[in-house]
């Protein structure tokens, strides 16, 4: 093999760059192989922490009586619980400093890993208050991370003073947070404010116990052009936006669940934005309401789609609805894509569940541009209890009746 | 049409030309040599055989389209070309570095009248392909040990290195 020049190397090397496994065994060959092997396979570096599941100290006793039998409501007071400033922290807080200490030994270990790290993704671990440094110490030792992910954290707070840091991860550009709960929305902000220059943020099932804000702080950088929030508090995540100064020329939106409550915001942001914004999807609790829309200003929409979230009491979408709705679009003179579906899923996913109609002369003639219509058919057979949705969407995906990711239940918040 | 060529341990092969043309290599010594010998310097007979039997068996296939970079690397090997690599590793090696020194794709450019620059892209991305699939496929799947005991890989990294190696493997893997 050694008389072999590099670029055959390489070139075999190719072959098995999809199968991370054999090239993490290439990588630890001898150091010619290493070094060739680095680059590609430490672009995106996870730590993940599943011991966390089965803490190894035990859990501190807390009794939690609850009289609701659905389990997610069980399992959500409970976090309430654990989360709270008064549940006791010791046991936990060794577990969590071990888990801290461990990311940091690796990130020490070696200024080359350290630099070629492009994407971090950062799970499972149980976050303190106090651990906001080591996180901004964790991103100093990565400067070359462009893309930031933040999964299955619970943020425990022990009280309302958390020092503020200096510390900005300016080279991130897009941030994602998943399944994380916060105690409060400041620690949340205080976790956004670490990425000044951020340009897409996408947040999936965040939650907060007590939307308390810093309104001194503005919370989302003016660099922010798009942004997902699904399973989020809409309302405040909507507040918070409004309150930028300059107002954000944001291009991409997507916000799922909308209340009734929230269209208000809603149809300020669209005035807001509207200029700017190019892809709007958003999620109903009652499909109908889509009806007090007002995109008015929406006349540079490229992309469309209205999902509805399934536990609505709505009944079908039709036709005419559709084109009702649509109606309300009909400044959009560039749209050239209008998803509307049912299921709690990205419009992505849901599009290749539905079948397409044909454009009718309505919206044909309201948007000439337009490439694809979709329409979703059938309403699915989903009750509207819980524990039916918690079996649906893993059967639907496992069957391949739906494709592409399947994203956090709502029964899991 | 045939053409003559000599290998380094000075054995002659007496080659059809249209099997020939599959080595760039060879095609373009063809025009400045005229009816002389064609010396191959690098290539043993036992190799050229191999090679030559790869070009007589695919003379009439079409060449290959040009890779812009995009072409899906699977490492599939068709029943022909699976049997024809069956070989010892020494002579895998052999075959793959011969390939890589006829330049057997230039070939492409000359027929798909495609910038040079682009063409040897392509060239150093085909050249000994099967040779280096059946490398990856015998990579595949098998430990640091067992891929150095296979290709006589000297582990040149210190224990410390090795301990650190293996932990920083533990994350990555779990990317």
């Amino acid at each position: 093999m050694d008389k072999l020049p590099y670029e055959l190397v390489q070139e075999i090397l190719d072959y098995i760059k999809h199968n991370r496994r054999t090239l993490i065994a290439c990588s630890q060959l001898c150091k010619a192989w290493r070094h060739m092997l680095l680059p590609s396979l430490l672009q995106s570096a996870t730590f993940r922490y599943k011991y966390l599941d089965k803490p190894a100290k035990p859990e501190p006793t807390i009794t939690v009586k609850v009289i609701e039998s659905r389990s997610w409501i069980r399992s959500r007071l409970s976090k309430l619980l654990t989360a709270s400033p008064e549940a006791p922290m010791r046991g936990i807080g060794d577990a969590e400093q071990e888990i801290w200490n461990e990311v940091m030994r690796v990130l020490e270990s070696s200024q080359e890993t350290r630099l070629l790290i492009k994407k971090l993704h950062l799970v499972g671990v149980i976050g303190a208050a106090e651990h906001l440094e080591t996180l901004a110490d964790i991103l100093a030792r990565v400067p070359n991370v462009k893309e930031l992910e933040l999964s299955s954290w619970v943020w425990k707070s022990s009280g309302f003073g958390v020092k503020p840091l200096s510390f900005r991860a300016e080279a991130i550009t897009t941030v994602t947070f998943r399944s994380i709960n916060y105690s409060l929305m400041s620690q949340f902000e205080q976790h956004l404010s670490l990425f000044p220059c951020c340009v897409s943020i996408n947040l999936h099932a965040v939650r907060w116990w007590m939307a308390d804000v810093d309104r001194r702080v503005q919370p989302f950088p003016r660099t922010l052009k798009r942004l997902w929030a699904q399973g989020v508090n809409i309302t405040t995540i909507l507040e918070r936006l409004l309150e930028v100064k300059p107002p954000l020329q944001l291009e991409s939106v997507g916000l799922v669940p909308l209340l009734e409550q929230n269209i208000r915001a809603v149809n300020r942001l669209l005035t807001q934005v509207g200029r700017t914004l190019t892809h709007l999807s958003i999620g109903f609790q009652n499909i109908y309401r889509t009806e007090i829309l007002r995109p008015d200003a929406c006349v540079n929409l490229l992309s469309l789609s209205i999902v509805s979230v399934p536990w609505s009491q709505w009944g079908r979408p039709d036709k005419t609805w559709a084109t009702t709705l649509l109606g309300r679009f009909a400044i959009a003179r560039r749209l050239q894509s209008i998803t509307i579906a049912y299921e709690p899923v990205t419009p992505v996913v849901v599009t290749s569940s539905m079948n397409t109609l044909d454009v009718d002369d309505m919206v044909a003639r309201s948007f000439p541009r337009l490439q694809a219509f979709t329409l979703q058919k059938e309403r699915s057979r989903i009750d509207n209890s819980f524990e039916e949705l918690d079996n649906y969407f893993p059967k639907m995906f496992a069957k391949g009746i739906l494709k592409g990711e399947l994203l956090p239940r709502y029964s899991d918040l | 049409m045939s053409i003559t060529i000599v290998t380094s341990d000075n054995e002659q092969f007496c080659v059809e030309k249209l099997v020939a043309q599959r080595i760039a290599l060879i095609e373009d010594m063809v025009e400045n040599a005229g009816d002389r010998p064609i010396p191959l310097p690098n290539v043993t007979a036992s190799v050229l055989r191999k090679i030559l039997e790869y070009c007589e068996h695919h003379k009439n296939d079409p060449l290959p389209p040009y890779d812009d970079g995009s072409r899906s690397r699977t490492t599939h090997i068709s029943e022909w070309d699976q049997k024809f690599i069956t070989v010892d590793q020494e002579m895998l090696f052999e075959i793959i570095l011969a390939a890589n020194y006829l330049e057997m794709k230039p070939l492409l450019y000359v027929r798909l009248n495609v910038p040079r620059v682009q063409c040897l892209t392509a060239c150093n991305a085909v050249a000994g392909d099967i040779g280096c699939k059946t490398v990856a496929n015998m990579i595949k799947g098998k430990s640091p040990e067992e891929i150095r005991k296979l290709f006589n890989i000297v582990n040149n990294f210190t224990p410390e290195e090795e301990a650190q190696i293996r932990k920083e493997a533990e994350w990555a893997e779990d990317r």
